[in-house]
C-alpha cells in the first residue's frame, strides 16, 4: 500500500502549494509521509529515479518530481535506462539542437 | 441536428517546448499546425471535442476512469510541476458536453463526468496554443484513458467514436462541431528504448487512418501499439476520432515528422468530413443501430 503513498507524494506535487512547502524544507516534507517505508524515504530524498521506475511509478508522476528538480527529460531517461541516450535512438531526420 | 464540420488528430508532446533551436522538420511540422488552425477557423465549429488522456492531472490511482468527459464552463490549465504549459485557459460548452454526456449513456458509454475542477494538460494546452490560443472555440474535453492500464480497446475506442457521431449529429442544438484528438505517434519515455521513434508504426499509423477503411486499425492489439513504444498507447485517442469520421472519407496527412528532440513521431492528420455515413450503414463495433 506504501507504493500508493509513494505516487500520491509526486501526485500532490503539481499542487502549488504542497510544491511550495517541498522546496521550502525536502526533509520536512519527506518526514510527514508518515506511510512510506524508509526506501521509499531514501528514494524521494536522494530523487532515485531509477529505483521510482523499478517500482513501478508511473513516468509521468517521476516527470512532475523531475520537472520540480529541473531534471530534463533526457536525463530521465539515462536514469531509467541505465544507459546513455545516444546508443540507442534512430536517427530520425533529425531536429538536432 | 448538428453537423461535423471538421476533424484532425495531431500530436501533443510537450517536449516541443524544449527544442532549443528549431531546425526544419519543427518547421514543417508548425505549418502543418498553421494549416490545421486555417481550417478550424474556416470551419467556425461552435465547439471542438477534444479527446486525450490525463497525464495523472486530474486522475489518480484512486480512480482512473477508462472514459471521462468534462462537463464545465471553464477549465483551467493544469500545473504539471511547471506551472502549466500554456498562459491561458479554455471555455466550455456545458450545453454540448451534458448532450453528448446523456446521449454516450444512452448509447451503452457510462462516461465518468467531471463537473467541478477539471484541468486541461499539455495533451489539450500545447495543441490548442499552436492552434489559436484564447481563439480556439470552446471546447468539450473527452478523456480516453491511453495512460496507464488495463487501457480500451481500439475496438471500443472506435465504438466510442461512432457513438459521439450519431450522437451530435442528433443533437437538437443545431451546433456545427470539430473533432481533435491528440497524442501519440510514437515515443518511449523512460527505460528500455527509451527515446526511440518507430517510423514504421507511425506510418503504418497514418496510413490506415488517412485512407478509406481505416476502421481495420482496430484489430491491432496493446502488443501492436507497444511497437510504438509504451506511450504509443495514445493513438487510441485518434481512433476515437477516427470513429466518428468514420470508414467512407479520405484523409491527408498534413506532416509527419520523427522529431528526436521532442523525443516524439510527430504528425498531424485532417480528415475529410464532407461525406456523412449514414448509421445504418456504418454502425459497427458494438454501437448497435436504431430500430
Amino acid at each position: 500500500m506504501s507504493f500508493y503513498y509513494l505516487c500520491r507524494a509526486l501526485f500532490e506535487l503539481n499542487d502549488p502549494h504542497r510544491r511550495a512547502a517541498y522546496r521550502a524544507d525536502r526533509e520536512r516534507f519527506i518526514d510527514g509521509l508518515e506511510a512510506l517505508t524508509d526506501d521509499e524515504r531514501r528514494i524521494l530524498r536522494e530523487v532515485d529515479l531509477a529505483r521510482m521506475h523499478e517500482r513501478g511509478v508511473p513516468i509521468y508522476l517521476i516527470r512532475t518530481l523531475a520537472l520540480v528538480h529541473e531534471i530534463g527529460f533526457e536525463e530521465v531517461g539515462v536514469a531509467t535506462s541505465g544507459r546513455s541516450r545516444g546508443s540507442d535512438v534512430q536517427p530520425a531526420g533529425a531536429e538536432k539542437a | 441536428m448538428s453537423e461535423l464540420v471538421a476533424a484532425a488528430c495531431c500530436s501533443h508532446a510537450p517536449t516541443l517546448t524544449r527544442i532549443a533551436q528549431p531546425g526544419e522538420g519543427w518547421a514543417r511540422l508548425r505549418e502543418a499546425y498553421e494549416q490545421l488552425r486555417s481550417a478550424i477557423r474556416s470551419a467556425s465549429p461552435d465547439f471542438v471535442v477534444v479527446v486525450s488522456n490525463d497525464h495523472f492531472d486530474n486522475f489518480f490511482l484512486d480512480a482512473f476512469p477508462t472514459f471521462a468527459i468534462g462537463v464545465a464552463e471553464r477549465y483551467d490549465v493544469a500545473d504539471e510541476g511547471v506551472g502549466g504549459y500554456w498562459d491561458g485557459h479554455f471555455d466550455g460548452n456545458q450545453a454540448a458536453s451534458s448532450a453528448l454526456a446523456g446521449g454516450l449513456v444512452e448509447e451503452g458509454f457510462d462516461l465518468t463526468l467531471c463537473y467541478g475542477e477539471v484541468v486541461l494538460d499539455h495533451a489539450m494546452g500545447l495543441p490548442v496554443s499552436l492552434l489559436g490560443g484564447l481563439e480556439f472555440p470552446p471546447v468539450v474535453p473527452l478523456f480516453v484513458n491511453s495512460t496507464w492500464g488495463p487501457q480500451p480497446t481500439l475496438r471500443r475506442c472506435w465504438a466510442l467514436g461512432r457513438a459521439v457521431r450519431w450522437v451530435l449529429d442528433a443533437w437538437s442544438g443545431a451546433a456545427r462541431y470539430a473533432m481533435l484528438a491528440t497524442g501519440g505517434l510514437s515515443h518511449q519515455l523512460e527505460g528500455e528504448g527509451f527515446g526511440q521513434i518507430a517510423e514504421d508504426f507511425d506510418r503504418d499509423v497514418l496510413g490506415l487512418l488517412e485512407r478509406p477503411g481505416r476502421e481495420a486499425i482496430t484489430a491491432w492489439t496493446p502488443s501492436d501499439l507497444r511497437r510504438g513504444g509504451d506511450s504509443a498507447s495514445e493513438v487510441a485517442n485518434w481512433v476515437v476520432c477516427a470513429g466518428v469520421v468514420g470508414n467512407d472519407t479520405t484523409g491527408e496527412v498534413l506532416a509527419y515528422e520523427p522529431l528526436t528532440d521532442a523525443l516524439t513521431g510527430m504528425g498531424v492528420l485532417r480528415f475529410d468530413v464532407s461525406a456523412a455515413p449514414q448509421r445504418s450503414t456504418t454502425a459497427s463495433a458494438g454501437v448497435e443501430a436504431p430500430p
